[in-house]
């Protein structure tokens, strides 16, 4: 360590009260521009502030003036560093909103790169200017007393500090970047959803701007989550604007979306404007996180497409999504109503009370028929016609069970339904371990139809179950505006059971039967299905049948661009017996600590026996009292 | 390089010969076992998905812990034994005893955290979860435990005694900790402050629920390489203190 010589000038005690006086002044200065912000009490606390920083400087320069020489190193060290921070401070107020107090422009205004620039600067050089103060100031104190100052120990813990400085900023600087570069590396299996095929395509496809707000407070999990999710679906399309607010700091925008607090997601565009409410605690918003695409996807359609209806024809013993009727013991079709309202329809009614021998409403954009057991007026049928020829959009489901062929308003559509029950005597789904099963048909021929996208993605994933189907043939002589396509069919070793007793009898053929229809003729859209069973709440749940519901109505509506599967996260829950309970307790809880205590023991004990070995064995005491 | 890689061997071979170092890491198994089967597969039934960042929730509560009291001991023990003089008078860089300290500290907790494995392992037997999750969640494991001794470090190095040293790293840990909470409650430019310096509540969560994030991995080697630095500044000061 250099020790310079000490002069006749007087000695100096410690000057901490300074550079405390210095940190004091720093501190007002920073309540004055960053806690308070505004108005006379800004003015004040900053005014007072520079008023102290100021002061500890002119007292350090006089403390310098006045003292010995090695003193005067130390105190020429401070004075540097107490101008840095005031350097420092000069560059905040540079940047700062101080010059339109006076009337003038911010400087971001006129040279805004030069702003942020000394925005990430300023703090830099002032934790360059305050560490090493303070533990110079810690060095200095040391040495008080001393009759001499140690300059190289002031040296090294000014160097110390300026590193420390460094070090943080490097940290600071890092950290930075890695959050507004992050890259995201999603390893779960189960997690929150992320967008589906579906809503990225529906995103991909959008032809005007559309808004998501997101109403979260900034620290939390749930926002995380979420944004995670926006932020994936952002990048889709341009025309999708994403913006993130928290309810208390924009209320304005609330009360334009409507919002009453956070937690709320709106898409909106133009007029319209959808909500979606997710728990703002992340153990809540679990289970909504799971199904955030599906419920997105529902928001997206109702504020891109509105005003779809769909009506269900009735009047006919078809089947419906109300409680089981005395008359009809057949499953429903609730499940395939939900479906329907999450992708945005308004499902009703439309029967002969509504007005269908008179005419198809409309706002009809879709009509469903499924599962009549008898047949339909003529009224009915001439309605129904007119409505496709306009280029209606329907979906029929029939059973053979009920031995109608709607020859109506199917021979228009070169298509001849056949009641007659199909039956698998190799591949089917089990129900009641009976023969009876063999009419519950599974299949996962799928051609590479529009209306089937999905399906034929999945294949054998996804098979279709169709208990107790008929089968359709296309007409071959049709018009040329017209395609029919079959882009369902049976499994080759399917046999049409004629006789009903569930066994391949000669006569009833094998062969890939088709089991649905797909009918383009001008902008009419005609799906035909051989079992209305196969929508029913019973079904729609196992293998493909949801995916069918869905593609077969996009594809109805025009809305193929939109396939692609909608992401659920449906995790298994673990079951476990009391049995297995105690066997997971016992093996986790005691037998793994058990065996590490084990091995320390072994382990502790061959050492000590090692180092006795390595030490020689015990001097042995002569019964003398002297060494052997 | 070589003096930290000496350094290191001898701390480590210290923790696994003596039975101090196989009481904590028992000590860890059994925590981590009764927090698993009370809270994260104890209940109704829980999805899969949920029970593995339950254990990943709660296991990061005793690794913090556990890194407390493992890195107690790394400078302060010598300090207190007279021994860090003779450690700091040999031909060997500061930042090389203490590099070589936290590494060996580092490396035991790996061994224990990666002790635990056959606990989400057993998920497999009714549940799905995937390989990627696991290595996600040992990943956020390690990555806190790193910064936890690395803290620890720091605090052995500015204390005079075991228990003091374990008392210092415990308040800083905590106010990390407590950042995430004060984000909660405070308004900017506080929020955001907070919110970057949480050590738990921001980003460890990630790891939890299997999503990897370089802020995050960015995060916690900066929380490491600040608080050696920092305990390396403090080895070097009693140049000038």
């Amino acid at each position: 360590m250099a020790i310079t010589g000490s002069s006749s000038a007087p000695k100096l005690g410690g000057g901490a009260r300074w550079s405390a006086l210095y940190g004091v002044g720093m501190l007002l200065v920073f309540t004055g521009e960053r806690l308070i912000g505004a108005g006379s009490g800004r003015g004040i606390a900053t005014l007072l502030g520079l008023m102290a920083v100021l002061a500890a400087l002119i007292m350090r320069v006089s403390r310098m003036q006045r003292a010995a020489s090695d003193r005067r190193e130390a105190e020429r060290t401070l004075v540097k560093l107490y101008a840095l921070g005031i350097f420092a401070l000069l560059l905040y107020f540079i940047q700062s909103d101080v010059p339109t107090l006076r009337g003038g422009k911010a400087l971001e205004h006129s040279w805004p790169k030069l702003a942020t620039a000394l925005a990430a600067l300023w703090p830099a050089i002032w934790l360059a200017a305050a560490w090493p103060i303070t533990l110079v100031e810690m060095a200095y104190a040391q040495m008080a007393r001393a009759p001499r100052i140690e300059v190289g120990r002031i040296k090294d813990a000014m160097l110390s500090g300026i590193g420390l400085a460094c070090a943080l900023v490097f940290a600071f600087t890092v950290t930075y970047v890695t959050s507004e570069r992050d890259v995201k590396f999603d390893l779960a299996y189960f997690r929150t959803t992320r967008p589906g095929e579906s809503t990225r395509a529906i995103v991909r496809h959008l032809d005007q701007p559309i808004d998501v707000s997101v109403f979260f407070p900034s620290a939390n999990e749930v926002r995380e989550e979420v944004m995670n999710y926006f932020n994936d679906l952002q990048k889709e399309s341009g025309q999708m604007k994403l913006g993130t607010y928290d309810y208390d700091i924009a209320p304005v925008k609330a009360k334009e979306l409507g919002v009453s607090g956070n937690g709320i997601i709106v898409v909106s565009r133009g007029g319209r404007k959808e909500q979606l409410g997710i728990p703002l605690q992340i153990e809540q918003a679990r289970g909504p996180l799971r199904i955030l695409d599906k419920e997105v996807q529902q928001r997206l359609l109702m504020v891109i497409k509105p005003n779809r209806v769909t009506f269900i024809v009735q009047g006919h013993g078809e089947r419906n999504y109300e409680t089981a009727q005395e008359t009809d013991k057949r499953s429903g079709i609730k499940d395939l109503r939900d479906v329907l309202i999450d992708q945005g329809h308004d499902v009703r009614y439309l029967g002969a009370a509504e007005g269908l021998a008179a005419d198809v409403p409309k706002d009809a954009s879709l009509l469903l028929v499924l599962g009549p057991q008898k047949p339909f007026s003529a009224e009915e049928t001439a309605s129904i016609n007119r409505w496709m020829d306009k280029g209606g959009k329907m979906l029929m489901a029939l059973d053979p069970e009920a031995g109608l062929d709607m020859k109506d308003i199917l021979t228009p559509f070169a298509l001849k339904y056949h009641p007659v029950m199909l039956a698998n005597d190799q591949a089917f789904a089990r129900r009641t371990h009976t023969d009876s099963d063999r009419a519950n048909l599974v299949t996962s021929q799928f051609s590479v139809h529009q209306s089937v996208t999905d399906l034929q993605k999945m294949g054998g994933r996804a098979p279709l179950i169709m208990p107790t189907a008929g089968w359709l043939e296309p007409i071959k002589d049709r018009p040329k505006d017209m395609s029919v396509d079959a882009p369902i069919t049976a499994s080759y070793q399917t046999f049409e059971d004629k006789n009903g007793n569930f066994q391949p009898d000669p006569g009833e053929d094998r062969r890939a039967w088709e089991l649905g229809a797909a009918v383009s003729k001008k902008d009419a859209r005609l799906f035909v299905l051989t079992d209305s069973d196969c929508l029913s709440d019973a079904v729609i749940r196992f293998g493909g049948n949801s995916l069918l519901a869905i593609d077969v109505v996009r594809w109805l509506l025009n809305e193929e661009v939109f396939a692609g599967l909608i992401a659920s996260e449906t995790d298994v829950p673990i079951s476990h017996t009391r049995k297995q309970d105690q066997f997971w307790f016992y093996s986790t809880i005691f037998l793994a600590p058990a065996i590490v205590l084990g091995l320390g023991f072994v382990v502790t004990k061959r050492t000590r026996r090692k180092k006795t070995k390595a030490s020689g064995p015990p001097p042995v005491v002569s019964p003398q009292g002297g060494q052997p | 390089m070589n003096a930290t890689f000496l350094i290191m061997r001898r701390e480590l071979s210290a923790y696994l010969r003596s039975m101090t170092g196989y009481i904590i890491a028992a000590a860890v198994l059994l925590i981590d076992g009764l927090l698993f089967n009370a809270f994260a597969l104890g209940g109704p039934d829980k999805m899969s998905a949920e029970v593995l960042s339950l254990f990943f929730y709660f296991s990061s509560g005793t690794t913090i812990i556990a890194s407390v009291f493992i890195s107690m001991r790394l400078l302060a023990e010598e300090r207190q034994t007279g021994t860090l003089v003779l450690l700091t008078s040999s031909p060997v860089h500061d930042w090389e005893i203490v590099l070589g300290k936290f590494l060996s500290a580092f490396v035991f907790l790996g061994l224990i955290t990666l002790g635990t494995v056959y606990m989400p392992a057993l998920i497999f037997v009714n549940g799905k979860i995937s390989a990627g999750h696991l290595v996600a969640g040992y990943l956020g494991l390690l990555l806190l435990g790193g910064a936890t001794i690395a803290i620890g470090t720091f605090g052995s190095a500015l204390a005079r005694t075991q228990v003091l040293a374990a008392i210092f790293t415990g308040c800083i840990v905590v106010a990390l900790i407590v950042c995430w909470l004060l984000a909660r409650v405070t308004e900017r430019p506080f929020t955001d402050v907070f919110v970057a310096m949480a050590l738990h509540g921001k980003h460890f969560p990630p790891f939890q629920a299997g999503a990897v994030h370089i802020r995050d991995i960015g995060y916690y080697l900066m929380v490491v390489y600040l608080a050696l630095f920092s305990a390396t500044r403090v080895m070097e000061a009693r140049r000038w203190r």
